[in-house]
Order: C-alpha cells, then structure tokens, then sequence
C-alpha cells in the first residue's frame, strides 16, 4: 500500500490566517507569550487553531456540548503551553489534545450508553411505515452519527473532513497506523448501516 | 476476486491508499458486482455528505466566554478545593516574618503529549525540600547547606557559576534595589542543574532564589496556589507562615523566589529578572 498525500481545506482559520503561514519562529514566540499570559498571543493561537479543533470537538460531543467542551479546552490548552516542546506540530499537539478531552467527555458523561438507547429508538422508528417526510440529510447525518463509537466519529471526521493522512490520524488517535485503515472501513460500514436506517438515499 | 476481501479492502480503496494493482482488481471486480459498486458509491457519498454538513463556525463568540473565565482564573485561588477568594487578601497583607517556605521541585520531565498528572503522581514524582527547609525556618544558610549536601552542589564565585551551568544567571546581571547577593550554590538537582543564591535586604534577612533553565516548571506540591499576573508575567504563588514562594518564567529561566515578604517586593524580584 502507499500513502497518499493529505489535503486540508479546513486548515485556514476564521481570520483567514493559515497555520503554514505563520513561521516557526514566530509561532516560537507566539506560544511562550501565550503560555507567560499574554491574551494577546493566546488570541493568536486560538483563532490559528480554534476553527478546525471546533469541528472536531463538534464531531465527536455532538453541538449541543461542543461549546463547553471547547471553553474548557482551550483554558487546558493555554494551561499545558509550557510544556510544549515543538517535538510535533503545535497543531497535532493541540488537536490530540482536543480528541482526548472529547473523547473522555464522552467516558464521563456515558454519552456511549446512551448511544445504545438510541439504537433502540432507531430500530423501532424503521419499524414504522415510511410516511414522514423525509428528514434533511444534515439532520439525518447528525442522528447516524450519534450511533457509532465517538472514536469513530473522530477517524471518519479527521479523514472526510479534514482529509488527513492514516498516518496523522494514527497520530492523533495514539494507535499503529497500520489499524487505521481497518478502523475506518468500520466506521463506514457502520454509519452507512445507521444513516440507510434512517432512510439516507445516496 | 470475492466480495468479502473487496469489503474489507473499500476504505483503502476510497482513500486512495491501495497499490495500482489491487487497485486494478477491485476496479474489475466493479465491473461485474453491482452491490460492491454501490457500496463504494455510498462510502464517497458519506464523505460528501460529512463535508456539506459542515456548518460555520463562530469563534468569536467562544472567546469572550473563554476570556472571562480566565480572568476568574487569575484571581481565584487555583489548586485549592477549601480556599476562598478572602485568602489571597489575607496573603497579600502579611506581615514579614523570617520562615522559609518549603516548595517541590518537580524533576520528572513530561513530553508533549502528555498532559497533567494528578498530584499524587506529582508528590510520587517530586524532590521534596520540606524537611531540609522546614528544619531551618529562620535561616536560609542553613537551608542551602541542606540542599548542598543532598544535591552535590557546592558555593561557586559568579564566573565558576557560569561556566558550571553554561550560561550567565539572571541574577548576576541584576538584583532589585535594597538586596544584595550574599552566596551563590549550584546544584546538581535531578531534573536540571539549578543555582541557588541568597540575597540580603538591608535590615539583614534574606531571601533564596533558585534559577534554572530546564522548562520544567517548580511545583509547590499540594500547597494552596494562585496564578496571577507579576510584573507583566504569570506567577505561581503560594504562602506560608506569612512569608511567599513564588514561581516564573521569564524567557527561557525557571525563577523562584523563597521568602518574599509581599506582593511588591515580588514584583520587584519580576521586573529585575527580565533578561
């Protein structure tokens, strides 16, 4: 197999500064700011990465959590800036980061059981007569989503949306990159399983 | 071909990431199974799907909220479950008294993907100089020679101190106006060689002040803690029988100042060390 060159369309932040952009000097100056107080720097840094780690956040908790997930994350953020060590990227760093912290919001909050009370509901919904009009495929998406693991919501949204690498996914997830690729081919199965459940037409 | 290696080999597929020539046999096992066909359809699909549902995001907003709450940060007592705000108050209006404040060096090194450990792991972790300074309250000679013994340092002039750390402390180009620098120590602590000098003010007490260069920064165990703003740098402080240890970084040094006897007299030490 080989390894395909990633993209990245989300890269670009809402001030439209990319983080390629931004010299590793400067972004040396930037985080040691950002990690002495400075709101200034730490504004910076938070509107580099803030717009991609959003989304996800946003992915993996779900909207209606994603607000509080990221406030906390990126007070934790500013609190470990010193001890970044420029040994990965900042923004891998700040993105395994992010995963993590999600994921282990999940954990807390037993969102996976009720993931599983979901299914239920789900299975009676397809039981029914298709009569409903049929629901936006965003909102379909969203509900499909809340049925796999948060994990897989993390590999399906870094690899679709934001279109990394297996490599850099396996980076951020911390497993062998040689599992990525079956992982995924679960997550897909699986949400195509759950969005056709909800009545998704491809 | 079979459909179940096809299966396990889609996303691959999809991802761009099988060789040319498995490629090339899935592409002719396509030819001839429509559900295969279909399934990769529905797969690039999902991917379409994920990057249309994508909605704005609006940082802005998020900012305020994250800003204010470090602002509470700043003020309120950080690492306390039992502390009030009333207690920083209290601090800053102590009175000077000669006690030395034991702190925790934290000497195990934490790499970038690892984020906070729980104080337990910390107090596991640290070298602790409770005892050594606890044992000599009113008298930072004393302290330090506690420290010498246990760290291998010896008192070095300020040249012997340079060459010995390999680079000039801060210390030496400055102190605040009122103290003088008695003695310097270097130490051989385990996550850094550090320097230790003591300063005296003109009524003849004394301060210590450690600096080191390793970003490691000073734990001061579970000891109450506040962050705040010195001099235009984030400060860690603790108090202790009326007296402050207080932590910082100023470029790329490690200060920290035992027995301070307030807030202004830390704000001097912040200021003076600037490199």
């Amino acid at each position: 197999m080989q390894q395909s060159e990633s993209s990245n369309s989300l890269k670009t932040s809402s001030t439209g500064v990319a983080i390629e952009n931004v010299s590793v000097e400067e972004l040396t100056v930037w985080v040691r700011r950002a990690a002495e107080g400075s709101r200034e720097h730490q504004k910076r840094i938070y509107e580099l990465l803030g717009s991609r780690i959003y989304r996800v956040i946003r992915k993996i908790v779900g909207p209606s959590n994603a607000d509080d997930v990221m406030q906390d994350f990126v007070i934790q953020l500013f609190a470990k800036l010193n001890q970044f060590r420029f040994e990965s990227s900042l923004e891998t760093w700040a993105h395994r980061m992010a995963v993590n912290q999600s994921l282990q919001y999940l954990r807390k909050t037993n969102r996976e059981e009720q993931r599983v009370r979901k299914l239920a509901n789900t299975t009676v919904m397809i039981d029914e007569p298709s009569g409903q009009a049929k629901a936006d495929d965003a909102e379909v998406l969203r509900l499909a989503m809340e049925q796999i693991s948060g994990e897989q919501r993390a590999l399906l949204h870094m690899k679709e949306v934001e279109g990394l690498g297996y490599d850099a996914i396996a980076g951020v997830l911390g497993i062998p990159e040689g599992t990525v690729g079956s992982r995924l081919n679960k997550a897909r199965k699986e949400l195509r399983t759950s969005l056709l459940q909800l009545g998704w037409e491809a | 071909m079979n459909c179940e290696w096809i299966e396990e080999n889609l996303s691959a597929y999809v991802d761009n990431i099988l060789t040319a020539d498995e490629r090339e046999r899935v592409d002719s096992h396509f030819a001839q199974c429509e559900a295969c066909r279909q399934l990769v359809e529905q797969y690039r699909a999902i991917g379409v799907l994920m990057r249309q549902s994508e909605s704005h995001v609006d940082l802005d907003a998020l900012w305020d909220r994250v800003t204010s709450r470090l602002d509470e940060q700043a003020v309120v007592p950080i690492s306390s479950k039992s502390q009030s705000k009333n207690w920083v108050y209290a601090m800053l209006a102590t009175a000077a008294s000669i006690a030395l404040i034991w702190f925790v060096a934290r000497n195990n090194s934490s790499s970038d993907h690892d984020g906070g450990l729980a104080s337990h792991e910390h107090a596991a972790l640290a070298v602790d100089f409770q005892d050594v300074i606890r044992s000599a309250q009113s008298e930072p000679k004393a302290a330090i020679s506690k420290l010498v013994a246990k760290y291998q340092g010896k008192e070095l002039d300020a040249s012997g101190t340079t060459k010995y750390l390999g680079y000039e402390p801060a210390l030496f180009k400055s102190v605040p106006e009122g103290f003088t620098r008695v003695s310097t120590h270097v130490l051989n602590m385990p996550c850094c060689k550090c320097s230790a000098s003591i300063c005296e003010r003109s009524d003849g007490t004394s301060l210590i002040v450690f600096e080191h260069k390793d970003e490691q920064p000073v734990w001061f165990g579970d000891s109450p803690s506040i962050e705040t703003q010195c001099a235009g740098k984030t400060c860690k402080i603790v108090e202790s029988a009326g007296q402050l240890a207080v932590s910082w970084k100023s470029d790329d040094r490690q200060l920290t100042l035992i027995g301070a006897n307030d807030i202004a007299e830390v704000n001097q030490w912040v200021e003076s060390m600037k490199l």
